[in-house]
């Protein structure tokens, strides 16, 4: 039986995965989280959430808290999760803001940052091969991995565009088949 | 003020639905803006943007630091609502659309499509994010080691990151 959350529990860890994500890596760390963790979903599930909220406008993090939010506790699930996580790094957000426009600037943390960006960049490959699942077509599967690499990484597509011509072929080669 | 108001409702409810790839995309949209009303200049929204970088969280914080600028907390609240808000509904009424279909076999040929496109994407968002933040050998090792222990232990995300950042500080901080 797999562990669910209590409101609490789940709105509690969003505020504290929100406010612990220097650097970024925040799908990284909500999916070390709640799949590694907690065992609240199955790596599959998570997946399935993070293509729909890559696949729509808007920060991905945010869509997918909001996706969360909503398999595991529904309406208030939703409408409080991306609430819980935005939060405390608003809130930090606003306090280091208002220092800076007192102070004309901020007391600089490049060294810190340096170490803390080339960590965000380890933890984002690392989430690529965990999410990675069976797939019954994995030929396919890495094709379409390396074609959506090439447009964004080395061709610099917009993201959108290459959503808009992946999208379509990738659904077309898994077509369900007929009996 | 209450123009001020107004104008971070417009702008930030439209330029919301036009976020594709995350929200990095329109920083130029909004540099242009808060020049444009004369809310800051080009050099306070690069500041401002380090800012939200240094902290924690989802992108796109700096829509906090903008509305703030233009109105005050009120405009805070309002940009971050504007922003936010329309893609977390359209999530929520997407996911709600979604599970509806859950008894179409196109239904999960569909997410199955979709998994290596997810995964193409999260490639080469590392890879951007290589060319900049991996420069020389201690940046390589971090990037390295963090891959590794990601890959290979249950280590907490935090740990990692905030091991990084001592090692980064040492070593880049304390020099020079």
């Amino acid at each position: 039986m797999k562990p669910k959350p209590t409101l609490a529990q789940l709105l509690w860890l969003f505020a504290y995965v929100g406010g612990t994500s220097f650097g970024g890596g925040l799908t990284a760390y909500l999916r070390r989280v709640v799949v590694d963790q907690k065992g609240w979903l199955e790596n599959e599930d998570f997946i399935h959430g993070l293509s729909m909220a890559q696949l729509i406008p808007g920060v991905n993090a945010l869509n997918l808290s909001v996706w969360l939010g909503w398999r595991l506790k529904g309406w208030l699930g939703a409408l409080l999760s991306p609430i819980a996580m935005v939060l405390p790094p608003g809130l930090m957000v606003l306090g280091m803001g208002l220092v800076y426009f007192q102070r004309g600037d901020l007391p600089a943390a490049d060294a810190v940052l340096k170490g803390i960006g080339a960590a965000a960049v380890g933890l984002t490959a690392a989430l690529a091969v965990q999410v990675k699942t069976k797939s019954r077509r994995p030929y396919v599967s890495a094709l379409l991995i390396a074609a959506t690499f090439y447009l964004v990484a080395i061709l610099k597509a917009h993201i959108f565009t290459a959503i808009g011509i992946l999208t379509p072929i990738s659904i077309f080669l898994h077509r369900p088949k007929k009996p | 003020m209450s123009q001020n108001l107004l104008e971070l409702a417009r702008f930030f409810t439209s330029l919301s639905l036009m976020a594709f790839g995350g929200g990095k995309v329109v920083l130029p949209a909004i540099q242009a803006e808060v020049v444009k009303m004369n809310w800051m200049s080009s050099v306070e929204f690069l500041h401002l943007y380090a800012i939200g970088q240094a902290a924690p969280g989802p992108a796109m914080l700096i829509v906090l630091l903008v509305g703030y600028k233009a109105a005050g907390l009120l405009g805070a609240l309002v940009a971050a609502f504007c922003m936010f808000a329309p893609t977390c509904l359209l999530m929520v009424l997407l996911t709600r659309a979604w599970d509806k279909l859950a008894a179409s076999p196109w239904h999960d040929a569909v997410e199955e499509a979709l998994a290596p496109i997810t995964i193409g994407l999260i490639l080469a968002s590392a890879w951007i994010l290589y060319v900049d933040a991996v420069s020389d050998t201690v940046t390589f090792l971090i990037f390295a080691l963090s891959t590794a222990v990601m890959l290979r232990t249950k280590v907490s995300t935090l740990t990692i990151v905030a091991v990084s950042g001592l090692v980064g500080w040492l070593v880049y901080g304390l020099r020079g």
